[in-house]
């Protein structure tokens, strides 16, 4: 190979190459439409090659550059010249950055009939037809890819990197294709998938990831792994007081008071209210649950409490009235099937009365529904005469509770917030709500598991997020956890023979950027007496 | 305003200020230091001691923002890079570093009000859209590799700013290029002379080159600590996540960028053009990312 290599860079501002190399090289015009020209056949045939193997074409590509390149005859030079020229490698950059950028606009690896629903009738087919719904896995994404390490290949002979002033560029351009080349291994002879344990159970297979919906076949680790204990760990609940305002439709938050610092008075929105906490109180426990409803005779009268159980009828005050209650619904849903009033369970998450209030004297009564979690809808209640009711359902738990007291212009009074999943508390000012939050955010999950072989354990590790268990190539990622299954660990499943290649090739390319950039300069100027400051470009 | 400023991070609202008075001093300086280029040489004398004023005021606001993520650092129990506030926190002070470098080695006073707008405007919109309260690491966070990546990132974040404004200036330069005394810069400073030279476009593009070489090997190692991470984190070292593809597109760019320079025809105003727009691509890669219809399928979106 004797064709003249371009100038090493120097940290001064680049000097031109020899016009002789530059004069061969084409133009990055000619390098952008040859490389478009490439896409275009490769993305075709791509499509048409069975089993999804979009990988076929650019490989086969990359093996005819290749032996072009090596084979004498007309091509060898043009090829050369052109695949080693900085136009083509400028091209290439962009074109892939260009591809990139696409591929984070369009939204990647949906089912194709969501294309058409994002982007219209249209322009989904050419999105799909192109490939550009799943960009980074298109074959003629990974064509470039591969000619890039092809160039690169190239590169390094041309340059003779073997030489101690182009080790730079040897490592950071070969550096690039072990990444590559890694990679490629990687994607197919590599493994990915995962595995779902519960405490104590054991698998000696994992479930690969699968594309697309893909019917999925285990594959034998060729050990067997057990998940011996697992344990999550929260960060200590931080309870705060969080305060909403309203910004158009929606609202955004805007302070936040920790519990500790909510003993002073704070202001919050801005019609010139403030909280403060006053205490925490207990959670307790009442013989059992009951009933209260709230009984308005009229608009102006404070409401009055009258203890009712399901079944029983009651006088309510007055004398007028009376109340019987036809059903209790502690988790009141309307049955989906029979279109009527059911109980989901017998917990109060809903809890609901059906109520039929009658005149004293005898006479038509009025039925309406009750719901402890609604107080203000009352379907039925408008119809006919009577006080106005509303439900209170008093439930035998009272959870622990938080009581702050509230000024406003407007009044002031107290509120307690339930310690957990309170409702918030709306200000009559209509703009702000004061919220008690007390999150449990996770901070570590963690699984002890076991690598048995021939029923013997032989390795023994803790996972956790950042610290796999390695074991004959396998690699297991403490992947998941879930709240409402305590005992369940999801683990990712890797095996990637390509790896030492990657970890190989990126430590390269650290190596050479320094090198070409920083160490050789620094050696050349020492070797012709100059001070090293290659800093002095001017 | 005052409210925005000093209402919850009082700390962070006095860097602010100090940032903005080392950009108004600096930027002061370098009127006179015009001044003196196109009217009056005796100007040269007046615009040291305000050039090194405006450094020293930079020196101060860094000292304040150094104690501000100090500060949140002790505070949260963990290191303050995990939210789009405590990176605004962290990029002036990354810059700032920079600066002084880069005036430490070449006198480059000119950056210093260059690099404090910056600051200004870093510390302006955190102040603006602050955090309410620190939140947690999530366990894929807790890892020894979060300090090196984040921090090597906005090194070289820092270094892509000194390339951007530097190439900037030298696309201005023919403003006052044809006025500069003979031989142009440095060598023709008064006695002693350092500080705020006026540079030529090809000294300007010069030292925007080595900033942009800096910042790309930074830039590439902070990269690769990124890939050794996420093995360790998630099994994978690239998984086309929407800022992993941002941060490729960034390094693509600058890697177009060194090769491009070295096409005749291309190292002057060219290249100095694409420096600019390179640094919109490391912008996008730090702040955009929300902006991108794929950035639900995303693990790394400031919330």
């Amino acid at each position: 190979m004797s064709i003249p290599v371009n100038a090493a860079p120097g940290t001064a501002p680049p000097a031109a190459p020899p016009a002789s190399a530059a004069s061969r090289a084409p133009g990055i015009g000619i390098c952008f439409a040859f490389l478009l020209g490439i896409a275009v056949p490769v993305g075709v045939l791509g499509r048409s090659v069975p089993a999804g193997d979009t990988l076929a074409i650019p490989l086969g590509l990359g093996a005819a550059v290749i032996a072009g390149a090596i084979i004498p005859g007309p091509t060898r030079r043009l090829l050369i010249c052109t695949l080693t020229s900085l136009p083509f490698a400028v091209a290439l950059l962009a074109l892939v950055l260009l591809a990139t950028i696409l591929g984070t606009l369009i939204l990647q690896g949906l089912p194709p009939e969501a294309y058409a629903r994002h982007y219209g009738g249209a322009v989904a087919p050419i999105l799909l037809g192109l490939g550009l719904n799943d960009l980074f896995h298109a074959s003629w994404y990974a064509a470039w890819l591969v000619l890039l390490a092809a160039a690169l290949v190239l590169v390094a002979v041309r340059r003779k990197t073997w030489r101690p002033p182009q080790w730079g560029h040897g490592l950071a351009h070969l550096g690039v294709v072990l990444i590559l080349a890694g990679a490629l291994a990687g994607v197919r002879e590599g493994f990915k998938g995962h595995i779902d344990l519960h405490e104590g159970q054991s698998t000696d297979a994992a479930l690969p990831v699968s594309r697309a919906g893909a019917a999925a076949t285990p594959r034998p680790l060729g050990f067997s792994l057990r998940l011996d204990d697992f344990d999550v760990e929260h960060y200590p609940p931080e309870p705060k007081f969080v305060v909403y305002e309203r910004q158009g439709n929606s609202f955004k938050p805007r302070k936040a008071i920790k519990l500790k610092d909510a003993g002073a008075w704070t202001a919050i929105g801005s019609g010139g209210a403030s909280f403060r906490w006053v205490r925490r109180i207990e959670a307790s426990r009442r013989e059992s649950e009951s009933h209260v409803l709230l009984v308005q005779r009229d608009a102006t009268a404070p409401p009055e409490e009258i203890p009712v159980t399901p079944d029983a009828t009651v006088p309510l005050p007055g004398g007028a009235w009376r109340v019987r209650v036809l059903g209790y619904y502690p988790d009141f849903v309307i049955d989906t099937e029979t279109r009527k009033p059911a109980s989901r369970s017998p917990h109060p998450n809903n809890p609901a009365l059906q109520v039929e209030v009658l005149p004293t004297g005898g006479g038509p009564g009025r039925k309406q529904w009750l719901f402890a979690r609604m107080p203000e809808f009352d379907h039925g209640g408008g119809e006919g005469a009577g006080p106005r009711l509303r439900y209170r359902y008093l439930p035998a738990e009272i959870p622990a509770q938080v009581e702050v007291e509230v000024r406003s212009p407007e009044g002031e009074g107290t509120h307690r917030f339930a310690e957990r999943e309170a409702e918030p508390l709306q200000l009559p000012d209509g703009r702000t709500i004061l919220a008690y939050e007390r999150k449990t955010e996770v901070k570590e999950y963690r699984s002890r598991l076991s690598v048995l072989e021939g029923g013997r354990t032989v390795r023994e590790k803790t996972i956790e997020v950042n610290d796999p268990l390695t074991w004959r190539g396998w690699s297991f990622y403490q992947s998941n956890y879930r709240e409402e299954d305590p005992t369940y660990s999801g683990i990712q499943v890797v095996r990637d023979p390509g790896l030492p290649l990657v970890w190989a090739g990126l430590l390269m390319m650290c190596a050479g950027l320094v090198y070409i950039y920083y160490v050789r300069p620094r050696m050349t100027r020492t070797r012709e007496g100059l001070p090293p400051r290659p800093e002095e470009a001017s | 305003m005052i409210e925005t400023l000093f209402g919850l991070h009082p700390l962070a609202g006095a860097t602010l200020v100090l940032y903005a008075a080392a950009a108004a001093v600096g930027a002061a300086a370098l009127v006179m230091g015009g001044v003196a280029v196109f009217a009056d040489p005796a100007l040269w004398r007046k615009w040291r001691p305000a050039a090194w004023t405006a450094l020293a005021l930079l020196a101060a606001a860094f000292l304040a923002n150094t104690a501000v993520i100090g500060g949140r650092w002790l505070e949260a129990g963990r290191p303050p890079f995990k939210t789009r506030f405590e990176t605004l926190l962290l990029y002036p002070w990354c810059v700032t570093a920079v600066t002084f470098v880069l005036v430490a080695l070449h006198r480059l006073h000119v950056l210093v009000p260059a690099a404090a707008a910056a600051a200004v405007a870093c510390l302006g919109v955190a102040l603006a859209h602050p955090d309410l309260e620190t939140v947690n690491l999530m366990p894929a966070l807790q890892s020894g590799w979060f300090v090196p990546h984040v921090v090597t990132y906005f090194v070289a974040y820092g270094a892509l700013f000194a390339s951007c404004a530097l190439a900037a200036m030298a696309l201005a330069a023919p403003l006052w290029e044809s006025r500069l005394p003979a031989g142009g810069t440095t060598a023709k400073a008064p006695a002693g002379g350092t500080g705020m030279d006026f540079l030529t476009a090809k000294a300007l593009a010069a030292h925007a080159h080595q900033s942009a070489v800096f910042g790309t090997v930074v830039l590439t190692f902070g990269l690769v600590m990124g890939a050794v991470w996420a093995k360790f984190a998630w099994g994978d070292y690239w998984t086309w996540d929407p800022k992993e593809n941002w941060s490729l597109i960034t390094w693509l760019a600058y890697m177009a960028y060194l090769h491009l320079a070295r096409m005749p025809g291309w190292g002057g105003r060219r290249s100095a053009w694409l420096l600019v727009a390179s640094f919109g691509a490391v912008l996008f890669t730090w702040l955009g990312m929300h902006l991108l219809p794929t950035a639900d399928n995303s693990l790394h979106v400031y919330q």
